[in-house]
């Protein structure tokens, strides 16, 4: 018996550092023209990013099924372990829904600890990681729970775009509709307040978003966890990454993709960071 | 002899002085330092001076003390510019020296101008000798020396033939207290408002008609010739039509064209106008005029050339935000709201692009007033407030807005000098944070950017020891002149030289009203050709008189 870790495929988590972790991903849905994708499972980041970028209609995407969280869950419980089941921000997905749905569906007494993060993306991959981290060690799913929910607000991210063109037309943009001007270049720095995306700054190019990103997450420093998350632009995730050295050694530094779930969203040419930082 | 001035005497008074002004308005708007199309100093002056000058006219019966508060508040709401800011505190300090007086007796007109001078040190910064604020102290200083011996302040005409003579004293002396002037060969034109102002009003009071003294005035660089005043005064019946105040609408525009003719401007729209304010040159002309029929007035010209700016406003309703005192009205405020002076329509359009909630035109040569910088304010919904001047000679009046009382909204103001800057504190403002972290943001964006602006000189001069030649196009890095050439391009690439970009810079380049696109970007191509990999954004303004604004970060 043991804790294992549950998160959805908007955590966007490398597969080989779930796989040593032992997190489940639970698959978000992508659907472009009709034809329903499995977030990781059915379709890759780069035949993703082809389809978005091709002027055909944008893919739309939905959270995991009820029943996708309850085959999950029963998998984890038939082997005897206790489940600590970490998601989306509830005010960006209803992917949170569909796991306390399955956990009630299973009946009253169940282990399983559901949690909405308020984060996505690469900040709720890191949530998932400590957690499972922790698990390694703890006796019970409570355990662990309880000090993933007061350490949240440790975790937070920020991301550049190349523009909000993606954001505005998936119905997301929120309050980050004040930065949609067009007349300059900006590349929007956007960040997770309160579980939505909130617009932060308006560098003027990418090369001072950059900059400004390494300097936000300078301000957040000394770091427990830090995170690099691109959408198409590889290089530039590797030259981030070289430049956030500074606060945490390379190899620590986790990095990953923005997954159709966020993609649709973020769109092509997104770099973003995601950090936790030391109590 | 005359011991004291009754209400309507100094009503009557200031009114000549303004009558006065209005007749050496283009004498004083030709004592610009700087050779660069400005916002005129006679004409803001006037401008600031017309609404409470039109209110004395209605208050016949009102005490001294009342009739220096009207004029105060009205050029408080009116005030634009520098010298019309100053002005208006120059007024609001005689207003609280003559608060609760029935009459004005000799002491009081000394004390008047002891509060009015603190006043009007007070309203700028960094007070600077040698300009009206000097003209304005030593007048006060006479009139209280000569109040202090024994009974010589009983007379009020000859105490107003002191301040006048004092005035014009203390005018011929700004150049030697500021070089700047000495160097351009001018007294300081806000100086020789106050002395004209007070020259109208003593020589209404020793029985003479304002619209015919000459008032013998040296320019430093000569004396004012009464053949270059404006022998007809459109303005007057500006005020003898005072009192139907509340009858049509108060329209205001401004055409922009070629080949304007100004006097015939003046003359057409006389016949169906009162209250002209007709001012400009033939390129772009102000209106500002009450008639009945406000689609008649912007007909004619729409004929002259392209009208923008236009603002109407109902009379009847104007008089009753006077009664009302400019109390807030309209819809509860909520959130923080960004608000941004532009001089042109591809600046308006960039700043609410940006994020700004109200755009109000003006800049170098059309400096808005308070009045209309609140307008603007109060139309953005914002229970905070932070406004953009985006020019020095507005910086000033949107201080003095974000002064005003009993006000249902917080306004600030970010110190932005120049286009550049604004836009660059623009695009860090976040409504999604206090007005605090906002103000923080802001202000460190616009130190992160250098401001060039390349405009034509209107004269000869020398300046700073350049010499500059009428038609030079002068690049000024920073609101300081740096580099003169033949061609706008070449001033702008000798600006971007003497600055030293790298391929690390963003140079926004601004083109004006003057400047085609083909030759803006003939003019990008350059600049990467002077300094390869940097970037170069290339947005158009439409701001007159000055063909480029760029910024380098």
């Amino acid at each position: 018996m043991a804790i294992r870790i549950v998160t959805d495929s908007t955590s966007d988590l490398p597969a080989d550092l779930a796989r040593q972790l032992d997190i489940s991903i639970v698959a978000s849905n992508v659907v472009i023209d009709d034809v329903n994708y499995r977030d990781g499972i059915d379709l890759t980041p780069d035949d993703f990013y082809r389809r978005l970028t091709s002027g055909g209609n944008l893919p739309t995407t939905s959270q995991p099924s009820v029943g996708a969280f309850q085959t999950a869950y029963q998998e984890l419980l038939e082997q005897g372990h206790e489940i600590v089941s970490i998601h989306v921000s509830g005010k960006l997905s209803g992917t949170v829904n569909s796991a306390t749905q399955a956990k009630a569906a299973l009946g009253d007494d169940v282990p399983i600890e559901v949690i909405d993060s308020g984060l996505a993306s690469s900040a709720l991959g890191l949530v998932a990681v400590a957690a499972a981290q922790r698990a390694q060690e703890a006796a019970s799913g409570r355990e662990v729970a309880e000090p993933v929910r007061a350490n949240l607000g440790l975790t937070t991210t920020f991301f550049s775009l190349d523009t909000l063109e993606y954001l505005q037309k998936g119905g997301r943009i929120g309050k980050a509709q004040a930065f949609v001007g067009s007349l300059l270049s900006v590349k929007p720095i956007l960040t997770l307040l309160d579980g939505e995306v909130s617009p932060l700054e308006r560098p003027r190019n990418h090369e001072r978003a950059m900059r400004r990103l390494v300097e936000l997450a300078r301000e957040r420093a000394p770091l427990q966890q830090l995170g690099v998350v691109y959408s198409t632009e590889a290089d530039w995730a590797a030259d981030l990454r070289h430049r956030l050295s500074e606060l945490l050694p390379e190899e620590q530094i986790i990095t990953s993709r923005f997954g159709p779930a966020l993609g649709t969203y973020v769109g092509p040419k997104a770099l973003g960071i995601a950090l936790t930082s030391a109590r | 002899m005359m011991k004291v001035l009754h209400g309507d005497e100094l009503a009557q008074a200031l009114t000549a002085g303004f009558r006065c002004l209005e007749r050496y308005r283009d004498p004083i708007n030709a004592l610009n330092v700087y050779p660069v199309p400005d916002g005129d100093t006679g004409t803001n002056m006037l401008l600031t001076m017309s609404a409470g000058v039109a209110k004395c006219a209605q208050s016949a019966g009102a005490t001294a003390g009342q009739v220096a508060a009207l004029v105060a508040d009205g050029a408080f709401w009116e005030a634009r510019g520098n010298s019309g800011v100053i002005l208006s505190q120059f007024f609001k300090g005689i207003a609280q020296g003559l608060e609760g007086k029935e009459v004005c007796a000799g002491a009081d007109l000394a004390q008047a101008f002891r509060a009015a001078t603190q006043a009007a040190y007070r309203a700028v910064g960094n007070p600077v000798e040698g300009t009206m604020l000097t003209v304005i102290r030593c007048v006060a200083e006479a009139l209280e020396s000569r109040v202090a011996q024994d009974g010589a302040g009983d007379d009020l005409l000859a105490l107003w033939e002191l301040a006048f003579e004092a005035s014009k004293e203390a005018l011929d002396s700004t150049p030697s207290l500021l070089p700047k002037l000495q160097e351009a060969g001018v007294v300081d034109a806000g100086g020789m408002g106050i002395v004209v102002i007070l020259g109208g009003a003593y020589h209404h009071l020793n029985g003479q008609d304002a619209a015919q003294i000459d008032l013998e005035l040296n320019t430093a660089a000569g004396q004012i010739d009464p053949a270059q005043l404006a022998s007809v005064s459109v303005e007057s019946d500006f005020l003898d039509s005072s009192t139907e105040l509340e009858w049509g609408y108060c329209t205001q525009f401004l055409i922009q064209g070629e080949g304007l003719d100004l006097e015939q401007v003046r003359e057409d729209l006389g016949q169906q106008a009162e209250s002209l304010v007709i001012v400009g040159d033939d390129r772009v002309i102000r209106v500002h005029v009450h008639v009945e029929d406000p689609g008649a007035a912007l007909s004619y010209g729409v004929a002259r050339g392209e009208l923008s700016q236009i603002k109407i406003d109902n009379m009847t309703m104007q008089n009753q935000d006077w009664a009302t005192g400019h109390q807030e009205r309209g819809a509860p405020k909520s959130g923080i709201a960004l608000v941004a002076v532009a001089p042109g329509d591809g600046l308006a359009q960039l700043f609410r692009d940006s994020g700004c909630a109200a755009v109000v035109s003006g800049g170098q040569t059309m400096n808005p007033s308070v009045a209309q910088l609140l307008n603007a304010a109060e139309s953005s919904g914002g229970r905070e407030v932070i406004l953009l001047p985006n020019n020095k000679n507005v910086a000033i009046t949107a201080t003095q807005a974000a002064e005003r009382e009993n006000a249902a909204q917080n306004l600030y103001v970010i110190q932005s000098r120049t286009v550049s800057q604004g836009v660059a504190a623009a695009l860090a403002f976040n409504a999604q944070v206090s007005a605090a972290q906002n103000l923080q943001a802001m202000a460190d964006a616009l130190t992160a950017v250098v401001s060039i602006e390349i405009t034509r000189s209107i004269r000869d001069t020398t300046l700073e020891g350049i010499a500059v030649a009428e038609g030079d196009y002068m690049g000024l890095v920073e609101g300081d002149l740096a580099v003169v050439k033949d061609t706008p391009e070449e001033a702008l690439l000798s600006a971007l030289a003497g600055v030293g970009l790298t391929d690390d810079h963003i140079v926004t380049l601004y083109r004006g009203a003057d400047a085609s696109q083909e030759q803006a970007e003939a003019l990008s191509r350059r600049i990467e050709a002077q300094a390869p990999g940097v970037q170069i954004d290339l947005i158009y303004g439409g701001q007159p008189h000055y063909p480029y604004f760029a910024s380098v970060e």
